[in-house]
């Protein structure tokens, strides 16, 4: 399929979620979302301009496609097939020191991407706008149709998205719940079937450096005489302080974000995520994220990951139907240090409403430990402004 | 429950990371499949085939100095090899394992394919110790299977997995540039009045005061001829250039390339294109690796997971049994590499051997 530059002119997804278009520079940097409901905070202008430097890019592009006519629809394709049993011992070993165990891995991976190919897929959502759409891929990693993807492909929860099968069918599916911080998404194929090819996700303790590994995903977008296209690494890095990513050498880019990364045993152990400049600079969500937070994101909820940071507070909505009324200051944290006071009702946390104790403690999550932040409030009427050190949980 | 905007801390924290997993890196084994101790596991694999890999070099005027420009293949023992095209421009030489600096010369091309059959070394001068052609596969292999680069060096060059089976690899909408800045004759021709360093022109031998006449069939006149004539090529397209220098009538051979990212001669149609989806995702797909200028357009290819550099394609994509499965014939992109099926390349070498005199007989080469 021809990309199609002459066709109306469409967005980007930005690598944390939103709809902004790609910075035109080169050293595609980061944008900072645009969400129609959320606004800066004081923290973002902290960020020192040298880290912002560190280049992230994203991996969804959109442009304009003219939807290709369904096949007629076959017999469900194969289940999941998880390769039980001992591995070869040429995956075993830290390297690989003989032809012999050269050709067991050939082998092995010729014979896992024709059985992982059928769970991959790639997804099309339509830009906000409704002009144009962003692609991704994605893989079912259930008979009923869930399919886990990249947080930024499928975007904001209960929409609609087409999802190219691998055998070219198209069918519906609707997005449900995201993590944006850590770029995880989910989406459910629209079908009362129970049959669909799906990959099993291997459980998280099983991730480990040097494993090898095979990514799938469409790099430049779904093409129609081209299947998911394979790329063979190892992994290099596990990232856990802060984000949790998996690093590998598997080389991605944009197209593939959402699409799977499996183990020897073809079981989904990561979602591509993102890529650095280097070649061998290719991110992963791992699997385990789904895993623990998927009634969170089967329920359609949008969060992010809470930073651990802690004030010190409890409270009820405010009396006159705004702010958070505050009814219980706890001993040696922030809020007793800077002097919060009960009855204080609290309107602004580092500029942003606040209305019920969800939202401060949504705010506080997404600050840090130790961040100096500014509250706003009511005492007797009167408006106060503090300056506390948020603590850690 | 709000949505908020992200901060830059998350990425910020990735960044971080980077500086720190960098100094991490240092002092564990690597994995990475690109890495020299992994390559050592497939040096029985090229054995034979290093023999019979060619490594294509073009003069840099500017450096004073010899290049790599692509690797390439022996497909007969008189002193035949095969390469990429569109990189076998200019003044060239080629090595092998067991000879140095041989004289290289273009005898027959296929666009198409971007192919090119080199005579290499002098008359004769392989009877006593004949070059080894290569073997060829009898099929292209599977999915998941290992692809070997073979260089001159008992190591290869770099190892990945076949990724896509052989497909059309469409045109991309990029224009094609020669690189100079034009100025005229007093009959109104195009003339080189500068050649960008390492475009199309300079690359190709073209100098400042050639008077540009004729491109491929097409007579040129004037400048906007000339720029029609470009134009409507792609990028990575092989042309023949007729110009006259000093008085005396000259051909060369010029590879286009694409616009450079940052032009500073750039039009507003340039932006233009720049600015768009497409020049985006071309952006990030040149992350990580440089491309191949001729990346695209063949009528069949297959592609692989290896990285290689530009100058690296051209010779042989081999099996685990030490047999070519295919040409290597470009960096198509940040996950990709392209090579040309074997059971494809032996009848595009047949062709072009079959089409070609090799210089040492009577050659009367038409224009």
């Amino acid at each position: 399929m021809q990309l199609d530059d002459s066709g109306t002119n469409s967005e980007h997804v930005a690598a944390n979620g939103s709809r902004n278009s790609l910075d035109n520079r080169c050293d595609s940097r980061l944008q900072t979302t645009a969400n129609s409901s959320a606004k800066q905070t004081a923290a973002q202008s902290k960020v020192s301009s040298r880290l912002r430097r560190s280049t992230i890019a994203i991996l969804v592009f959109g442009y304009c496609f003219a939807t290709s006519s369904p096949l007629a629809p076959s017999s469900a394709g194969p289940r999941a097939i998880v390769i039980a049993g001992q591995l070869p011992s040429a995956f075993l070993q830290p390297f690989p020191t003989s032809l012999d165990d050269l050709k067991e891995i050939e082998n092995h991976v010729a014979r896992l991407v024709a059985d992982v190919k059928p769970a991959t897929v790639a997804v099309r959502v339509a830009n906000e706008n409704g002009r144009g759409a962003a692609f991704g891929s994605g893989v079912i990693v259930s008979q009923d149709g869930y399919i886990l993807t990249a947080g930024h492909v499928s975007g904001e929860s209960n929409r609609e998205a087409d999802v190219i099968l691998s055998d070219g069918r198209e069918v519906k599916a609707v997005t449900l719940g995201r993590n944006i911080d850590a770029d995880s998404g989910l989406m459910k194929i629209i079908s009362d079937r129970s049959d669909w090819s799906y990959a099993e996700m291997a459980p998280r303790e099983t991730i480990e450096l040097g494993h090898w590994c095979a990514a799938l995903g469409h790099p430049g977008g779904v093409k129609p005489n081209r299947d998911a296209v394979l790329r063979l690494g190892r992994i290099l890095d596990i990232i856990d302080t802060g984000d949790q990513l998996v690093q590998t050498d598997c080389e991605l880019v944009g197209g593939d974000s959402g699409g799977p990364l499996f183990d020897m045993r073809g079981r989904v152990i990561g979602i591509n995520s993102r890529i650095a400049e280097q070649a061998d600079m290719n991110f992963h969500v791992p699997v385990g994220l789904y895993v623990d937070e998927w009634d969170r994101l089967a329920s359609g909820e949008e969060f992010r990951n809470h930073s651990g940071a802690y004030l010190g507070v409890k409270g009820k909505r405010g009396s006159d139907g705004f702010g958070l009324q505050i009814t219980t200051v706890e001993t040696e944290t922030a809020a007793e240090k800077i002097g919060i006071k009960l009855g204080d009702v609290i309107v602004k946390f580092d500029g942003e409403r606040v209305d019920s104790i969800t939202d401060l403690v949504d705010l506080v999550g997404m600050a840090k430990p130790g961040d100096r932040v500014q509250i706003k409030l009511l005492r007797n009427g009167s408006p106060v402004t503090l300056y506390p050190r948020l603590g850690e949980r | 429950m709000h949505v908020r905007s992200s901060t830059i801390s998350a990425a910020t924290c990735l960044a971080v990371l980077f500086a720190a997993v960098g100094a991490d890196a240092q002092t564990r084994t690597s994995f990475k499949l690109r890495e020299p101790s992994f390559l050592h596991s497939f040096r029985p694999v090229v054995e034979n085939a290093h023999r019979s890999t060619v490594r294509i070099e073009r003069f840099d005027k500017h450096d004073n100095d010899w290049k790599q420009a692509s690797l390439g293949i022996v497909v007969d023992s008189s002193g035949l090899a095969v390469t990429k095209a569109s990189e076998a421009v200019g003044t060239l030489r080629a090595s092998l394992a067991l000879h140095r600096h041989l004289d290289a010369v273009v005898i027959a091309v296929n666009s198409k394919y971007d192919l090119a059959l080199i005579q290499l070394g002098r008359e004769g001068q392989f009877a006593q110790s004949a070059l080894e052609p290569i073997r060829w596969a009898k099929s292209a292999g599977e999915v998941g299977r290992w692809v070997v680069t073979a260089g001159t060096d008992r190591t290869p060059v770099a190892v990945g997995v076949i990724s896509v089976a052989a497909r059309v690899i469409a045109p991309s909408t990029e224009p094609a540039v020669l690189g100079i800045t034009m100025g005229q004759d007093r009959t109104g021709r195009p003339t080189i009045e500068s050649a960008n360093r390492n475009g199309a022109a300079d690359q190709a031998g073209l100098l400042p005061g050639d008077v540009i006449y004729r491109v491929n069939d097409f007579d040129i006149r004037n400048g906007r001829a000339l720029q029609s004539a470009i134009l409507r090529r792609h990028p990575g397209d092989i042309v023949d250039i007729h110009i006259v220098r000093n008085g005396e009538k000259r051909q060369v051979r010029a590879t286009l390339q694409h616009i450079p990212s940052q032009s500073e001669d750039a039009t507003d149609q340039w932006e233009k294109f720049r600015s768009n989806m497409t020049s985006r995702w071309a952006m990030m797909n040149e992350l990580g690796s440089r491309l191949s200028v001729r990346r695209d357009n063949f009528p069949q290819a297959s592609q692989h997971d290896t990285v290689l550099r530009p100058e690296d394609c051209g010779g042989p994509a081999l099996n685990l049994d030490g047999e070519a499965i295919g040409i290597n014939i470009a960096r198509s992109g940040r996950t990709e590499s392209l090579f040309i099926p074997a059971e494809t390349a032996q009848t595009l070498i047949a062709e072009l051997m079959s089409t070609s005199q090799t210089r040492w007989t009577s050659y009367d080469r038409s224009e």
